[in-house]
């Protein structure tokens, strides 16, 4: 008999479609092609699993947010996401609830299918944009125009969707600073409320690091990359956003809650094959493989386990100062002791850490909360690295 | 001489490094049913993993084998194993001195080496039968006439009846073996006479004590005996003796010309120093034997621990290889930038870096190795001489009147097409040149003096690649001579690393202190700030270099399914720094601390 785990208020769904009509060169996520067909048998396992897994879990009052991840969950039909937030609601609960995101790419939405997400509680919409120039566009194999990203615009718009956030790519090979100030000007003339700004990384196994390893490609300066980082946050500063997180700006109060509650360390339950979901100390991935995945549901077995780690409450309290400093209002080390019930020693371990890097201006410190400065924002691998294991360095 | 006594051989084998010493050993053993081809792992002798992946052999190893010889009478030969790099020269000549005879392993193809010829020198100075074996017979490019003649007008010996073999393919060996117990003397010696040993080597087991390697030269030893140190004074009581064949086995008694194994619970192994005499304790013999020559490290560096922690484990790991290593030498010393540490003294630079790979391996040890160095003699303005083992030691400029460095004789044999290349970089050595003989058309025996410091430095890597492999080097040390010498640091962010110091000629100061900033701007991976490299004699900034900051490290996306995986980056590349010295501010890789070692490639 197993027993019910509660899961800590703020908790999230989230909810992996792996479809895509193309692969694009930069992308490591599971995602394939698939026929609508396909699409409704997903939704339906989806659908089958959050109703299996309701009586492990006490989700109090249910989840605060919703978010539609992929892949391109725009793939989805309309009514098959419906039917799964239907589901959600009456497993978990919806008292809660404030925050139900679908990330869409431009070219794979109407107006009318927006409208029918938004009546089914989606307010808000994660447009990935990536950049204004067909030739990067082409080079990153993204399949959209620019008016694509318009009438994706457009279409939110009439479906009463405000919420609205953008991505974009810098550091892109043969990407110039004109290109990005451009980028960066056309996507805030389009009046989002949330900017999320990547720089590109060659993830290991995809066509971007292919070429990069045979030389078929040559690579944005590292200097130039800084220049364009800066030149975002500059400009996105004096649009009036807020820069909240180290690859995010919002306007005031539109930060994304879903993703808040991924670097406060909070709990969450992902469905749908490859999704990740944490409560307390464990972790645990589905496997990623959706035809396994609709197998096992639609004949009852147990859906296969892609990772699993059980962390020991260390680790995850370095977690939590790990996602805590990607935040720019940092992370209270206190209160991280307290959360995992830590020693004395760590506190005192960080504590002197954090003066050290205090010192050095790397991070501010007020003695409980610890925060980057903005000139260690792109650099912040070498300070997070210092808050993990068990030695403090000098 | 009784029956047994007059049907021992006792030999070992000289060959130079990939001329099949050890396949022809296996063969050996497998031949006279020691082993069974099935039982047996490829290459018996050499135990050490490491010593396997080098195709060397460091330590040496005694094999008691039994062969029924065509005169229809059973012998019991052991095989000593040597080591076969110039290196190790020294212990050449312990194994020598146990044996009566020696193999002469030379490649068909090939032909006498360098290296070789040295040993065949020692062997000859201790009055050993030599039976040439050319090997590799069955080779398209052998020449073993050529081989034969080159015998005869290198060393001076008859290769008429030299066997012809392949050890590879089993051909020879029966032959081998005849010739072992024909023309090998047995060992003389009285076995009433009090007793002889010489240990020639020794080892130390945890449960058993220091176990003694021996050679019986006259008298007898068994369980029960009371035996006794010459070199101390020191008594013990033999608890086991027994042979090699190959694993170990005890037997009664091990009677004049044995070799073989003394156990006697003793727990220091300074009592069973190597080249010292075993004798019975009540009946002890006159005098001593001759023992061996003293071992002199010629090479010199600083070992450090990469975490500070590990001192005392280094330490005791140093302690543990010196039980079986006796020309290993150390002492404790400081370094600014390194902490606590040892200078160690080491026959060459194999021997260095053997012992610096057992130190890592064996003993789980993060080090930091320093650029070796050779002593330096230094004559002070007062008057006094000063010997320095570490660059950073050196008198003051002023308290110095002049510095000699040790320079050796150079041997070195090579295809004539090679001559101009291996005169060439003799000379970009600061060689002189002393001789130059043809040993037959193809073949050239170039004599060069060198200081000992560009030896080490890389003149072997330099040999090899310049003459595709095909020269070999030996030398030996013929003294000291005045230099122009001058210390040349490195300051990183404006702080000296003594690591980094090193001793140069003057003419070459300028051109490796470049080098040397370069090489470590590459070497030393960017920081959180930029650092600045300079290169300095005395006062004098010869050469500057930069590392630049960092400027982008980062994470770009950390979403609910990304957080395991970017955990487990950053925890490797924390794990990445701990493999580097946190010197001041600066994080420096372990190879930095020899990158001097590599700039002149």
């Amino acid at each position: 008999m197993r027993t019910v785990q509660p899961l800590k208020q703020g908790w999230g769904v989230y909810i992996h479609i792996p479809f895509c009509r193309s692969k694009c060169a930069y992308c490591d996520f599971y995602s394939h092609r698939a026929s609508e067909q396909e699409r409704r048998e997903y939704a339906q396992a989806v659908i089958r699993h959050i109703a299996t897994e309701a009586n492990k879990w006490d989700g109090a009052q249910g989840p605060t947010t919703i978010f539609f991840g992929g892949g391109t969950p725009s793939l989805l039909p309309p009514e098959s996401g419906r039917a799964i937030l239907e589901q959600i609601r009456h497993t978990f609960g919806d008292h809660l609830l404030s925050e139900i995101t679908i990330e869409a790419n431009p070219g794979t939405v109407t107006g009318p299918d927006l409208l029918q997400w938004v009546r089914g509680g989606v307010n808000r919409l994660s447009l990935g944009v990536q950049a204004f120039q067909p030739r990067l566009l082409a080079f990153l194999g993204r399949k959209h125009s620019i008016e694509d990203v318009r009438e994706a615009i457009n279409a939110a718009k009439q479906a009463g969707l405000l919420n609205v956030n953008l991505d974009l790519i810098y550091g892109i090979p043969g990407q110039s600073m004109e290109d990005w100030r451009l980028s960066l000007e056309l996507a805030l003339d389009l009046e989002p409320a949330h900017l999320s700004i990547y720089n590109l990384k060659p993830e290991a196994g995809t066509p971007l690091a292919l070429w990069l390893e045979r030389g078929l490609t040559g690579v944005c300066p590292e200097d130039l990359e800084v220049e364009m980082y800066e030149e975002a946050r500059r400009l996105l500063h004096l649009a009036g956003f807020e820069q909240y997180e180290l690859s995010n700006f919002a306007r005031p109060g539109r930060e994304c809650r879903h993703n808040l509650n991924y670097w406060h360390r909070g709990d969450y339950l992902g469905f749908g094959s490859s999704a990740a979901s944490a409560v307390g100390l464990r972790r645990w991935t589905w496997a990623a493989d959706s035809r396994q995945y609709v197998g096992a549901l639609s004949s009852g077995c147990d859906v296969p386990i892609g990772d699993e780690e059980i962390l020991t409450p260390v680790v995850a309290a370095e977690e939590a100062v790990m996602l805590g400093l990607r935040l720019t209002k940092g992370v209270n080390l206190q209160e991280v002791i307290r959360e995992y019930g830590l020693g004395e020693r760590q506190g005192s371990n960080w504590h002197k850490l954090s003066t050290i890097l205090h010192g050095k201006g790397w991070v501010d410190y007020d003695g409980s909360r610890v925060k980057l400065t903005p000139e260690s924002y792109l650099i912040s691998n070498e300070i997070l690295e210092k808050y993990l294991g068990e030695e403090p360095e000098n | 001489m009784g029956m047994a006594q007059a049907n021992i051989r006792n030999f070992c084998i000289i060959a130079h490094i990939d001329h099949g010493k050890s396949t022809l050993a296996d063969r050996i053993l497998e031949y006279t049913g020691a082993l069974t081809a099935r039982e047996m792992e490829d290459q018996v002798l050499d135990s050490m993993d490491l010593e396997r992946e080098r195709g060397i052999t460091i330590k040496l190893q005694a094999v008691r084998l039994q062969y029924k010889a065509k005169d229809g009478q059973t012998y019991t030969l052991n095989l000593i194993d040597t080591p076969g790099h110039v290196d190790f020269t020294y212990e050449v000549s312990r194994s020598l001195a146990a044996c009566e005879g020696a193999l002469l392993i030379v490649d068909a193809a090939q032909g006498i080496e360098a290296q070789t010829l040295a040993n065949v020198y020692l062997a000859l100075e201790n009055d050993l039968e030599i039976i040439p074996v050319i090997n590799k017979i069955d080779l398209p490019s052998a020449e073993p006439e050529r081989v034969k003649q080159e015998i005869e007008d290198v060393i001076g010996l008859d290769a008429s009846d030299a066997v012809l073999a392949s050890a590879k393919s089993g051909i020879g060996i029966e032959e081998v073996l005849e010739a072992i117990v024909k023309k090998i003397p047995a060992p003389k010696g009285e076995p009433e006479e009090p007793l002889q040993c010489l240990i020639f080597d020794s080892f130390y087991d945890i449960y058993k004590g220091a176990i003694s390697y021996v050679r019986v030269v006259q008298g007898s030893v068994k369980k029960g005996s009371k035996i006794q140190m010459m070199s101390t004074g020191r008594t013990f009581e033999v608890t086991e003796v027994g042979v090699f064949a190959p694993a170990p086995r005890q037997v009664q008694e091990l009677s004049t010309g044995e070799v073989g194994f003394i156990v006697a619970s003793i727990k220091n192994v300074k009592d069973t120093r190597v080249g010292d005499t075993i004798t019975n304790a009540d009946r002890p013999a006159a005098e001593p034997l001759a023992g061996y020559r003293q071992v002199t490290p010629m090479v010199y560096c600083g070992l450090y621990p990469v975490e500070g922690a590990d001192y005392e484990d280094l330490r005791d790991a140093l302690d543990k290889l010196r039980l079986n290593d006796a020309s290993l030498i150390y002492e404790p010393e400081t370094s600014v930038a390194l902490g606590f540490g040892f200078r160690c003294g080491f026959l060459g630079l194999l021997h260095m870096e053997i012992i610096q790979e057992r130190l890592e391996r064996e003993f789980d040890l993060d080090l930091i190795t320093t650029a070796p160095n050779v002593i330096y003699r230094v004559n002070q303005t007062d008057g006094e001489v000063v010997l320095v083992d570490n660059p950073t030691k050196l008198p003051p400029n002023q308290k110095i009147e002049s510095i000699e460095e040790p320079y050796v004789k150079a041997s070195i044999m090579v295809p004539s097409d090679y001559v101009g290349a291996v005169m060439e970089l003799c000379q970009e050595k600061r060689g002189l040149f002393t001789n130059m003989d043809y040993i037959t058309n193809q073949r050239v025996m170039l004599v060069y003096e060198l200081p000992l410091a560009e030896i080490i430095f890389d003149f072997f890597d330099q040999l090899k690649s310049r003459t595709k492999g095909y020269a070999s080097l030996d030398y030996e040390l013929i003294g000291y001579r005045a230099s122009e010498l001058v210390k040349l640091d490195i300051l990183l962010n404006g702080d000296l690393i003594d690591a980094f110091s090193i001793i140069v000629h003057r003419d070459r100061a300028y051109h490796r202190g470049r080098a040397l900033a370069e090489k470590l701007r590459d070497l030393i991976p960017r920081q959180m700030f930029e650092v600045p490299i300079q290169a300095v004699i005395g006062n004098k900034v010869i050469a500057r270099e930069t590392i630049k900051a960092i400027r982008k490290n980062v994470l770009a996306k950390c979403y609910g399914g990304d957080i395991s995986r970017k955990r487990k980056l950053l925890e490797k590349q924390k794990e990445g720094k701990k493999r580097m010295k946190q010197v001041g501010s600066v994080e420096i890789p372990q190879e930095a601390f020899m990158a001097v070692l590599s700039i002149d490639q």
